[in-house]
């Protein structure tokens, strides 16, 4: 009976995640996957479609880069990199306070299922609009999407096809 | 059978003299000095125009002749007797401007959106719509090729519209999303408040206006 409560206790102790706290900090810096061609220019500047959302939805992907590290990142960044129409590139980092200022927000909603892509790093950038297929963003969406893209600093992997970060310092 | 390659990159003149295998001066590539095993010319050009060609050429030399044109490198070639009529021809039918941007160009590319697959940012993007892509091309038409070809960029989106942005050497913008049924666009300049126009037709009322502030760039 004993030992049976006990792998019970365990097993239960193993399905446990520790998510972070909900609130993140207006230091907290977050890191969104840069991929090519798709969002850089030939000058190897970003484009706006970095913050850009697929259609129906307002969320922008990134991830909590303070409680992770690059390499995570860039583990999940190569995972859905297709090569070569799509090729990891490099992280574009902004704090909260980068994307308060430009009437933006950022809310943790981290990945528990399936678990294989369990992440719970997680969040989405949020830009105060839901566009349909095929309709264009406001002007001022827009404007607002062009200054989240001036305040990045964006960092270009120099090893993309290694499995570690060998960039500077994301700051 | 040779092969000529002209590549087109943003480099720097002194970038390119670094390369100093195949610069002789700002003006004059040498040809000869490349692998003798593999007949491939790579021409490392400012401003040149990215074509490739698999037309035969012998040529020794290419010679370069700077035109006085403001943020433009105009090249010119001269050629021994052995480069074939085809790349002749082609090398008459392009322009070694900075600015390589043409009609042709643009629906090329746009046309390739078309081609992306369900998802192709990794975060569940949809291809180009086809009526983004229609009303593109139109404004090209309204806007006109001249105007139009000043772009600066232009890409798309993941909910199937195309952006367009013309951007000046004092980092004004006009920034420009095409959709489905209408237009938006936002005008960035030094001077003035930023502007926003919403839900523009693809007619040339609508597009007049916009060409005049590309024309302000």
């Amino acid at each position: 009976m004993l030992k049976y409560l006990r792998n019970l206790f365990k097993s239960s102790k193993s399905n446990k995640v520790n998510l972070l706290s909900s609130e993140i900090a207006i230091t907290e810096k977050i890191a969104r996957s840069i991929f090519s061609p798709v969002n850089v220019t030939k000058s190897n500047t970003l484009r706006a479609n970095t913050y850009k959302s697929p259609a129906n939805i307002d969320e922008v992907s990134v991830n909590r880069l303070d409680y992770t590290t690059a390499n995570f990142i860039k583990k999940l960044s190569k995972k859905i990199a297709t090569p070569p129409k799509r090729d990891y590139f490099g992280f574009a980092i902004l704090s909260k306070s980068d994307i308060i200022e430009c009437d933006a927000d950022v809310v943790y909603s981290p990945i528990l299922e399936p678990k294989e892509n369990l992440n719970i790093y997680h969040s989405d950038i949020k830009v105060g609009f839901i566009k349909e297929k095929g309709q264009e963003l406001p002007a001022e969406i827009n404007y607002k999407v062009s200054k989240l893209i001036e305040k990045s600093r964006f960092y270009i992997d120099p090893n993309p096809n290694t499995e570690n970060w060998a960039g500077d310092d994301l700051k | 059978m040779n092969n000529i390659e002209i590549l087109n990159n943003d480099r720097s003149l002194e970038e390119i003299r670094e390369l100093s295998n195949f610069v002789i001066s700002e003006t004059t590539i040498d040809t000869t000095s490349h692998n003798s095993n593999n007949k491939v010319l790579s021409a490392l050009l400012i401003g040149a125009s990215l074509i490739s060609t698999s037309q035969s050429v012998q040529a020794k030399t290419i010679n370069f002749v700077e035109v006085k044109t403001e943020n433009c490198l105009k090249l010119t070639k001269e050629y021994d007797n052995t480069v074939n009529i085809p790349f002749t021809k082609y090398i008459n039918e392009i322009s070694f401007t900075k600015d390589f941007v043409t009609k042709h160009n643009i629906i090329r590319n746009i046309l390739s959106f078309k081609s992306l697959n369900q998802s192709w940012d990794g975060f569940n993007a949809i291809p180009l719509e086809i009526d983004s892509a229609t009303n593109t091309i139109q404004l090209i038409d309204l806007i006109g090729e001249k105007l139009f070809c000043k772009i600066k960029d232009y890409y798309p989106n993941p909910n199937g519209t195309i952006s367009l942005e013309w951007v000046n050497n004092l980092n004004e913008k006009i920034s420009v999303e095409v959709g489905n049924n209408s237009y938006s666009y936002f005008v960035e300049l030094a001077s003035k408040e930023v502007q926003f126009f919403n839900k523009q037709k693809i007619n040339s009322k609508d597009a007049q206006i916009l060409a005049e502030f590309i024309q302000i760039l």
